[in-house]
């Protein structure tokens, strides 16, 4: 509020002299925001185009936005110094309590989680073998994978300097494992499993092998971060910068005690170590916890239903257009487990395809990013709502129309 | 606060003195303060130590801050992100490209990688894995440059050449041979010096790159080493610069920085995607070495020197101490202050006075420790702090005399 306004606003009430006494004063407590410098907008500085993102949590989208606890975590905690190994240890002790586990940490994503958790079966806390990853002199360490499980991301497996194993089947796995086994790696959002994780689980504990569960973007739901340490797994890691909407190069890695102190000391701030250049600052871990907080806290229904309600209102503007049709669609996952919007329409009447309106929307002021989905084998619009601030819900619902209508 | 609100909220309330003075009531939306420190038990200090890496680093500048809260509202193509800061920086620096990391270590490793792999993705793929791969394996590197850090270029899966002399150099080229790698702060007498080891590098056509991640100050080293002709060079963002303490930068030849984003996150089948840097960190380090070449560094150092010469006269007020004030050469190249004393007349060690002042409220953070000295580097300190420093030395130097 305006100073110029106040006084205005004053103007309408009877002033006695003691309510001048205090305005004067009042000058005071509104100058504060006067004297703050314009407001310097570095996308444009920068010619960065700012995007709305009515797709999923994407790491080359800049993943998600953080929560404003997560914000308010940075910038008081960004004032002192810390030792980061106090930090670490504490924020791990609060996080472990939180997700019911002996142990947590907060790494630099769920790709650092992947490659901490590999060192950590690697080396123990063996110094030597810390130095020596990943140039390993004789057979390499093994890390077993299901076949239909490998992706882009176990090259964090490889990077440890380990070789993988792969697998189909619970009777392969069994013959799996040898005196180089260090580790077996369960993609939880894989489309299809050849050993079940409650069996990947019994072989790793019969052979005495960590087990190690990516669930990098599979909350929500919420009770997702306490599954799988129930279920037996040996380590977890969630991405923190996808829908727990932490710092976006913040991540979590929980479970054993034993296995997340070893990572610990792969990790920075060790010296030189495989995870030394995987940094989180200490104003990222605090992010971090505090995102985690907010997030076990987070009323989940209401969310759930918020976001209904957001593609409700972007579907009826849409359908205002001849032969468009909405519907809601709820991603099983395990990843990115909650509602979008599917758009079709008669290519007769709209003369576009899914493809032309999506490259319509990114190309368009704003810019907005929707994903192409598949309904029946035919392309559809899918329009995500999870990510779009409460103010862009209409620029996004209009933006379609617009797009759908002009094609006509 | 609306203008309506602000009528009715007064209209309700007698007139008396108070309302205007609190500012709170006019507050937007604050959310309830929170001492995370205190909520977890972590002990703050006082940092007379300098810019280490498991003390935090150093404290982001407020520009840094309202960088990073100014853009954590909007979304953008990380990419298209780190182009753009990329070719600002590379401005700023005189390098033909830049991009933004997740520190120095990090710097070392990606660009590494881009001189194995060139611009084939597949190869990227295959790091640190480069036996019949038909990528090179070995890095030469001067015996006095060994430091833990070179392992961000084994992690590569290279092997590192020792050598000594120039002859040395000439003697372990070959076919493997990927690249020569230089050390800033290993720049010392008896070793081949940064430009004899660039016309070595030239003349076996091999890339040259240089860790100087803690090498600034002076600001000049910004660019000296772009200047100069190496094709790498690896910078800590989170010292002297003040940008975040998980980022960092990579600068260099064009070809070597655009391989070398090839090995980083957002790309997902690499060594790097684990060193993220978020939009916020990468923006945050623009702006940060944006301030840092515009600042008075001149005056910057005066008042480091003014620091330390407060506390060595401080100190010296008690009977027996003596100090001695210096500038390291090359890394944290800063206003430095030993204080040592007479262990007849202060009955105190070295070890003792740094663990007095640790456990002290507040909590300071010096370091050496000899048997009867302690060592102070006052950039890292609010400027609130430095009467803090100053009275806590004393008080325990002269507590300790007989």
């Amino acid at each position: 509020m305006k100073r110029r306004e106040v006084i205005k606003g004053l103007g309408l009430l009877p002033l006695s002299g003691a309510l001048m006494g205090n305005l004067l004063t009042a000058e005071k407590s509104f100058s504060a925001p006067k004297s703050k410098k314009i407001k310097r907008d570095l996308f444009d500085e920068l010619g960065v185009t700012r995007v709305i993102n009515a797709g999923v949590t994407m790491t080359f989208l800049s993943g998600s936005l953080m929560m404003p606890e997560v914000m308010e975590a940075i910038n008081s905690t960004s004032h002192d110094f810390a030792n980061m190994y106090e930090l670490q240890d504490k924020v791990g002790a609060k996080m472990a309590e939180m997700l019911q586990v002996e142990a947590a940490m907060v790494t630099s994503g769920a790709a650092c989680a992947l490659l901490l958790g590999t060192a950590a079966c690697i080396t123990g806390k063996d110094a030597e073998k810390i130095k020596i990853i990943p140039n390993w002199p004789g057979a390499r360490p093994e890390v077993i994978m299901q076949k239909s499980h490998r992706y882009l991301f176990d090259q964090a497996i490889t990077t440890c300097g380990a070789k993988i194993i792969e697998i189909e089947g619970p009777d392969e796995m069994d013959k799996a494992f040898n005196n180089n086994t260090v580790m077996a790696l369960f993609f939880n959002a894989a489309d299809n499993s050849s050993v079940s994780r409650e069996d990947f689980v019994a072989l790793c504990k019969k052979h005495n092998i960590p087990s190690f569960i990516d669930a990098a973007a599979d909350v929500p739901p919420v009770e997702n971060l306490f599954k799988y340490q129930k279920m037996g797994f040996d380590m977890v890691t969630f991405s923190g910068g996808k829908m727990i909407r932490g710092p976006q190069s913040a991540g979590l890695l929980f479970g054993r005690k034993d296995l997340i102190e070893a990572a610990k000391l792969n990790h920075s701030p060790h010296e030189a170590p495989i995870g030394r250049p995987m940094k989180v600052n200490k104003e990222e871990i605090f992010g971090m916890y505090a995102a985690l907080k907010s997030y076990l806290e987070r009323d989940h229904k209401k969310e759930w239903n918020d976001w209904l309600s957001r593609i409700e209102r972007i579907r009826k503007k849409a359908e205002q257009v001849k032969s468009v049709k909405g519907e809601t669609n709820v991603n099983p996952g395990p990843a990115n487990a909650f509602p979008s919007l599917y758009l079709t329409w008669d290519q007769e009447v709209v003369k576009m395809t899914a493809n032309d309106v999506q490259s319509a929307l990114q190309k368009g002021t704003p810019s907005i990013v929707a994903n192409v989905g598949n309904k029946d084998g035919n392309k559809v619009l899918n329009v995500g709502v999870v990510l779009l601030r409460p103010d862009q819900v209409d620029v996004v619902a209009n933006r379609v129309k617009e797009i759908l209508e002009h094609a006509i | 606060m609306k203008r309506r609100d602000l009528i009715k909220a007064v209209s309700l309330i007698p007139f008396s003195g108070g309302i205007f003075t609190s500012k709170s009531s006019f507050a937007k939306n604050p959310l309830p303060k929170q001492d995370l420190f205190k909520e977890l038990g972590v002990r703050t200090f006082i940092n007379a130590r300098g810019t280490i890496t498991f003390m935090s680093g150093s404290l982001m500048h407020d520009y840094v801050l309202d960088a990073i809260n100014s853009t954590s509202k909007d979304f953008c193509m990380l990419e298209e992100l780190q182009d753009k800061v990329g070719e600002k920086i590379a401005a700023m620096t005189h390098a033909e490209a830049a991009m933004v990391t997740s520190g120095a270590f990090s710097a070392l490793s990606l660009g590494m990688a881009g001189i194995l792999t060139g611009l084939d993705p597949k190869k990227a793929e295959q790091l640190p894995h480069l036996s019949g791969t038909g990528m090179k394996s070995e890095v030469i590197i001067q015996k006095k440059h060994q430091i833990h850090y070179n392992q961000a270029l084994t992690n590569c899966g290279v092997k590192l050449v020792w050598v000594e002399t120039p002859d040395d150099v000439d003697r372990a080229v070959n076919e493997n041979t990927a690249s020569m790698h230089f050390l800033g702060s290993g720049a010392v007498e008896g070793t081949i010096m940064h430009e004899e080891w660039l016309a070595l590098a030239r003349k076996h056509n091999l890339p040259a790159s240089i860790d100087m991640a803690a090498n600034v100050p002076p600001v000049s080293n910004l660019w000296a080493f772009n200047d100069m002709g190496f094709s790498y060079v690896a910078l800590s963002g989170g010292k002297a610069i003040r940008g975040p303490q998980s980022a960092g930068v990579l600068m260099g030849k064009k070809d070597i920085i655009a391989a070398a984003r090839l090995s980083a996150s957002p790309n997902a089948a690499t060594i790097g995607r684990g060193m993220k840097v978020n939009k916020e960190e990468i923006i945050g380090m623009y702006v940060a070495i944006d301030r840092y070449l515009k600042q008075d560094h001149e005056k910057e150092w005066k008042d480091w020197e003014n620091r330390v010469a407060t506390i060595a006269k401080a100190a010296e007020s008690v009977n027996g101490v003596t100090t001695k004030s210096y500038v390291p050469p090359i890394a944290d190249h800063t206003p430095t202050l030993d204080i040592s004393w007479d262990t007849d007349k202060i009955h105190l060690t070295g070890t003792g006075l740094l663990e007095a002042l640790r456990n002290g409220n507040p909590s300071i953070e010096a370091y050496g420790g000899g048997k009867n000295s302690i060592t102070v580097s006052p950039w890292m300190m609010r400027p609130d702090q430095v009467k803090i420093v100053t009275g806590r030395i004393k008080e325990e130097l002269k507590k300790a005399s007989s």
